[in-house]
């Protein structure tokens, strides 16, 4: 990957290796890289009667109070591409997908439309992409679903078009830094609310979650899973080094103003303001949403000092919006024009300026030294592939219970009279709900013939970052998986990624659907937690293979027999020895990157141990102990380290050993309990050097002192070894990862897991 | 109608200039110096009718003993100042000097330690108190909350025992589903137990002319970057006060943890963003801090290029510092600019201290034998009595820490049938529209959204590590964390169980209400 720095300084060799660019005539030549960069928008909003959806009522759009914007950048090079969009609406319909890539397929054919990545940014107020077929009693003219599709998909396709076409050389930089957006929604008890607050049938079943519940009680416990506050960005650049717009990544849904009668991209139209004002009105902005299934921008405590903050804050901004509210139809013949100063819809519109000012202080704090380091010809690799996750698979006694409740529903009457708005409201919402209900039985019956659901999964690599989507209202959790996994330096997790045969749905975690409550009941979840982690583990491996890591590892030779020697091995007797190497990453089970090679000898008293270490690539720099650390028994795993392991029965020695003549050697009693675990020999020793690609060590156990419970052969042991390999890269990036030669399954030094070592007579 | 609220600053050193004790990990440090200034700061706020004083120390924790040093010292020399009225909390940084007795074990490095110490901290921290009430003046206060990242959680949670896979520690922990610090790259890696806490309050004073004159900082963030450290450092707080005192010329700043049990300065995934985010950010100031690192002992045997290598990773430590620090200090403006708006003069003014009686953790007989033989294994390794003095030290006191470990919890079972409750110091103070609340814990943040979620004020600033006469100190664990247990969770680190934690939210959400 070329890279351009504007300011570098070379600090040291080591940890801090900053990027370099040896001249600015270097920077200047590298302008014209392999990447080009293209940006176009288009407005969605659909004049008319448009339906908005979002809440278990309909509404219908009042006209435009923000821009709702379907935004589109296109990164190409020669070799593969990727085009973002996103769109401001709580989800996008496949047949919006299908249809903007059947448009481009015809009218622009270059467009690789398979590459194309369309997010909803979750608002809850823009033009709704379903195909509301509306089946109960109405009386407002409704746009028909089919006409929205179609011009939102023509919209999308515009602005894919403009991208595309627009795109030119340019570059990218990209950094996180930290912005509260969204909140913790799902509030636990300690006790089971289900009895106490009953969410309705059709919406949702309580348990020790209630989405929103009040934490001002008593039974309060905590939140589920808390928040994340990290913000992710990718800036894009022109020829000329010039800033020409963004992907921002948070993990919060931009669902302020969330049962709005008019047009509102919420804190994103915001976000677009500002940055507008700041960096010029062409800036482009793709506003992702990371995993938030289980956030939301509300505060669910302190909202007095919330509301406190906003009159002090912005009282100017709150005034002229109470005498010009958002449009909102008349209810009887009369329109409610009355907006109290402190009123819930006022609230809304300042959190969403109060998440937008967060994210732009973000945007701002990043770039000024992400900036520095501008890529204009990074690895860009697209894969999407199509994964296999378990559906949700609820027992037959909640289908026959929903069942019972639908028929109770289905007695429960339409409005066929009155104020049409009302109407409008009373029957879209146990419209709803009975759809709710009876789509249980579906799935159910659904998953008996088929228990998987095939969804999409696009994964992104540019140079050191990758985006990986998924179709979910995703659970947080998963995406600290993912990115606690990951091999690239920062991931953006993109939720609500629509694929060709679905889009939506909450993804819970074990722990939410232990809890219950809204989003992690069977109304709300397609897949299950199992599914989930299927999500997650699949996604890592595209992320390690986007990576270039090598194919999973072979199963290597389990017996070993240990030539004897006389005496202390001579560099002769270590050419005969067997050489055990090929480690398998403890974390993905692909071949360990840095390699290891250990030979065994032994000479009836001692069992020779020599390990040669090197690094994942040329140019890393192995993270040794510091010499400061003198004592024995250090903590040597976190440097790069060997750990050996020889047993018998269920005893084993555990020895670590690093450069610097490094040592930890403990042992672990057969009823797995602490006596020995101070254990140290007294006759190991340790001998180790760098070498010119890392390191080598020899290590000395004295087989008289090892003391094993119960009968075993002579001269047979167990064994295992693994190797911390942890360097530094040229980049000053630090790689860590561990191996093992026998795969583990459970604890490393389990040794009934691994393999045996027969010393030669 | 409250009186006139006078205000008032006061601060000293608590640096020796002699090495002291540094605690916080399982081993003892020894100052070899110091590398940003450690301090008690104190501010008094009075009105007549009634006081608090809040003085922040930067320590890992403050002794009780000295606590009473100090109400001894100040009944003496200030009478008109309420001793039961001083709300002292450590910072938590673990580069601060240690007001414990360090215990009995052959070492051989020269230190001033326990009694002694005590006297010297308990003499600045008087002094530091003295100043502010003899400085106190007619001023006003304003309030507000904002956000800025400091502490992730620490507690990482797996789908598997990890206890299974990493076997036992005795004397250091005892893992389950939860391990503290636990590696995310693992394919078993479930979430972060609690998830992390960005709110920061803020409380700000002014003198007569309006003029800013200091700040109580509150967040769920103990400061503990650079927690290795073996010279006397404050952590983020030092870069606050640095940043401020650049801003706003020299004024006061009472920092405190806000609950913060589970969390902690470092982040566990994204680390090589981080270190990128650094390398980019702060190229001068990695400089400044290589050309003069905080040394340790044996550094200035090392080559340049061991030198170098041995403090990369203290140099993340210190621009992890510096990089909190912005986020505090952004916020810290940020919420400045409107909430000085409303000054109050004259807020209303009560504190209440409370001892509450917590329900104690107990465990079973068979956990109390185990110990009991974990204790007599350490009891039987030998603690080193010659070679080089600094392993000597290390390996001794960590020993010793290990011995006294288990040998608590086997003391502590004795405890348990005869003396089920644990009496704790509460203080709770109200200043207008918010309050204060404190306890002597490493306290779960799970507990302070109990306590602000049905707190009947704007604002409630919890206040973690605040020593009373009977105690300071030792982690509060919640159920879900009792459950998943690791370190912070385990019979070694609770005295209190989660039930005595709700105790806790339900007596200080008691006064809060009475109190309104």
């Amino acid at each position: 990957m070329k890279k351009c720095a504007a300011t570098v300084i070379m600090l040291f060799a080591a940890l801090f290796l900053l990027p370099s660019c040896a001249s600015t005539q270097e920077c200047k030549k590298s302008a014209a890289g392999t990447l080009k960069v293209g940006w176009g928008r288009r407005s969605i909003a659909m004049k008319g009667a448009v339906p908005i959806t979002g809440q278990f009522f309909m509404r219908v759009a009042q006209g435009e109070y923000t821009p709702v914007e379907a935004s589109a950048l296109v990164l190409e090079d020669s070799k593969d591409a990727v085009i973002f969009v996103s769109c401001d609406v709580v989800s996008v319909n496949p047949k919006v997908l299908i249809a903007a890539k059947e448009l481009l397929k015809k009218e622009l054919p270059a467009v690789p439309v398979e590459k194309i990545i369309i997010n909803a940014t979750h608002t809850h107020a823009g033009p709704s992409t379903g195909d509301n077929v509306i089946t109960y009693p109405n009386k407002v003219d409704i746009v028909p679903g089919e006409k929205v599709q179609k011009f939102i998909a023509r919209q999308i396709a515009d602005a894919v078009k403009e991208a595309w076409q627009s795109r030119t050389s340019g570059a990218v930089s990209y950094g996180y830094g930290f912005a509260t957006t969204g909140h913790s929604r799902r509030a636990i008890y300690l006790k089971d609310m289900g009895k106490k607050i009953k969410a309705g049938t059709g919406i949702a079943v309580n348990g020790h979650c209630v989405m929103y519940g009040n934490t001002a009680t008593s039974d309060f416990a905590s939140y589920e899973a808390g928040t994340d506050t990290f913000i992710n960005l990718l800036y894009t650049f022109d020829a000329q080094g010039k800033l020409s717009g963004a992907v921002i990544n948070v993990p919060c849904p931009a669902q302020t103003s969330e049962t709005a009668w008019a047009y509102n991209a919420s804190f994103w139209h915001n976000v677009r303001e500002k940055l507008a004002a700041r960096y010029g009105r062409k800036i482009g902005v793709i506003a992702q949403s990371a995993a938030a299934g289980d956030l939301a921008p509300r505060q669910l405590h302190y909202k007095n000092a919330e509301k406190r903050r906003y009159m002090l804050k912005y009282r100017e901004l709150m005034e002229s919006y109470v005498k010009n509210p958002m449009a909102r139809p008349a209810v009887n013949g009369i329109v409610d024009k009355n907006v109290p100063l402190d009123s819930n819809e006022v609230i809304e519109l300042m959190r969403a300026e109060d998440i937008a000012n967060r994210i732009v202080a973000a945007f701002d704090e990043v770039l000024s030294w992400a900036g520095k380091e501008k890529f204009d010809s990074p690895v860009l690799k697209h894969q999407v592939k199509t994964l296999r996750l378990p559906k949700n698979d609820f027992p037959k006694a909640i289908v026959l219970d929903e069942q019972r409740k639908h028929a109770a529903s289905m007695k429960e009457r339409f409005k066929t009279s009155g104020d049409p708005i009302a109407m409008l409201i009373h029957n879209s919402r146990l419209n709803s709900r009975r759809r709710r209900m009876a789509a249980i039985t579906t799935r159910y019956e659904q998953t008996r013939k088929e228990p998987y659901i095939l969804t999409d999964v696009h994964a992104v690599r540019i140079g050191n970052i990758a985006f990986a989507t998924n179709r979910f209202e995703l659970f947080l959790d998963y995406q600290h998986r993912i990115q606690g996994r990951s091999p690239f330096e920062q991931t953006f997790i993109v939720q609500l990624t629509v694929d060709p045969r679905g889009t939506g749905s909450y993804l819970a975690t074990e722990r939410g659907e232990r809890n219950k409550g809204y989003s992690a009941t069977p109304y709300s979840n397609q897949v299950s937690f199992k599914g989930g982690q299927v999500l997650v583990n699949e996604t890592v491996k595209m992320l390690y293979a986007l990576n270039d890591r090598k194919p999973a590892l072979r199963k290597n030779p389990a017996v070993i027999t240990v030539p004897k020697v006389k005496g202390v091995p001579a560099a002769a007797d270590w050419a005969k020895a067997p050489r055990l190497k090929d480690l398998c990453s403890i974390t993905t089970n692909l071949l360990q990157q840095a390699p290891t090679t250990l030979r065994l000898l032994h000479d009836g008293k001692f069992l020779y141990v020599k390990a040669n270490c090197g690094t994942a690539a040329k140019g890393e720099k192995i993270l040794a102990p510091p010499v400061s650390m003198v004592q024995r028994d250090g903590s040597l795993w976190q440097y790069d380290s060997i750990e050996f392991f020889i047993g018998r029965n269920k005893d084993s020695y555990q020895f670590i050993f690093a450069p610097g003549n490094k040592l930890t050697d403990l042992s672990h009693s057969a009823a797995d309990k602490v006596s020995g675990v101070t254990w140290n020999g007294r006759k190991v020793r340790v001998t180790s050097s760098f070498t010119a690609d890392g390191w080598e060590g020899i290590l000395a156990i004295p087989l008289d002192e090892l003391a094993f419970t119960g009968k075993s052969k002579a001269g047979e042991y167990k064994f295992n070894f693994g190797r911390n390999a942890f360097s530094q890269k040229a980049s000053g990036m630090t790689n860590r990862e561990t191996g093992a030669y026998l795969p583990l399954d459970g604890a490393f030094k389990n040794i009934a897991n691994c393999g045996t070592l027969k010393l030669a007579r | 109608m409250a009186g006139q609220l006078n205000i008032g600053w006061g601060k000293r050193s608590l640096a020796p200039d002699f090495p002291v004790p540094i605690p916080g990990q399982f081993y003892m440090r020894v100052s070899l110096g110091t590398y940003t200034p450690v301090l008690a700061s104190a501010l008094v706020l009075e009105n007549g009718e009634d006081q608090v004083i809040f003085v922040s120390c930067d320590m890992v924790s403050v002794d009780p003993d000295v606590l009473l040093k100090v109400q001894a010292l100040l009944a003496a020399e200030v009478p008109a100042l309420q001793g039961n009225k001083l709300i002292i909390n450590a910072t938590h940084t673990h580069a601060g000097p240690g007001s414990r007795d360090v215990g009995d074990y052959p070492r051989n490095v020269e230190m001033k330690e326990g009694e002694e110490l005590r006297i010297f901290l308990a003499r600045q921290i008087a002094d530091a108190v003295k100043e502010a009430w003899e400085k106190r003046a007619p001023g006003s206060i304003a309030y507000g909350y904002g956000f800025a990242t400091t502490g992730h959680s620490r507690r990482v949670i797996y789908m598997d025992d990890i206890g299974l896979r990493l076997g036992l520690r005795p004397g250091i922990a005892i893992d389950g589903h939860g391990k503290m610090y636990g590696n995310t790259n693992d394919e078993m890696f479930a979430s972060y137990e609690a998830g992390t806490d960005p709110f920061i309050n803020l409380f700000y004073t002014f003198d007569k002319d309006e003029k800013l004159t200091g700040a109580v900082v509150n967040v769920p963030c103990p400061s503990q970057t650079g927690e290795n450290a073996w010279v006397l450092h404050a952590s983020f707080w030092h870069n606050v006060r640095e940043k401020l005192a650049a801003k706003y010329g020299e004024i006061g700043v009472v920092g405190q943890a806000a609950a913060a049990g589970d969390l902690s300065p470092r982040q566990l995934h994204y680390r090589a963003a981080e270190l990128r985010r650094y390398q980019l950010k702060y190229p001068e100031k990695i400089a400044e801090y290589m050309a003069n690192p905080m040394i340790f002992p044996g550094y200035e045997n090392l080559s340049p290029e061991d030198k170098k290598s041995a403090c990369e990773n203290s140099c993340i430590e210190y621009m992890r510092a510096e990089d909190i620090a912005n986020r505090i200090v952004s916020a810290f403006d940020e919420v400045l600019e409107w909430a000085s708006q409303e000054k109050f003069t004259a807020p209303e003014l009560k504190h209440e201290v409370r001892v509450v009686d917590l329900q104690r953790r107990m465990f079973p007989r068979e956990m109390m034998e185990e110990e009991k033989k974990n204790h007599e294994n350490f009891m039987k390794d030998e603690m080193m009595l010659e070679g080089d003095k600094w392993e000597q030290l290390r390996h001794n006191s960590m020993l010793n820490s290990r011995r006294s470990r288990c040998g608590g919890v086997v003391k502590r079972y004795e405890l348990q049938e005869e003396q089920p409750v644990i009496p704790s110091d509460i203080h709770v103070v109200k200043i207008g529209n918010i309050a204060f609340a404190t306890n002597r814990f490493e306290l779960y943040m799970d507990y302070m959204h109990r306590i602000q979620a049905r707190s009947p004020f704007e604002q409630t600033f919890i206040v973690q590590l605040v020593t009373g006469p009977n105690g300071s100190g030792s982690y509060l664990a919640t159920v879900r964390g009792e459950e998943n247990k690791g370190y912070s969770a385990s019979p070694y680190c609770n005295q209190v169980s989660p039930q005595g934690g709700q105790q806790l939210v339900e007596e200080t959400l008691k006064v809060l209400k009475e109190i309104r």
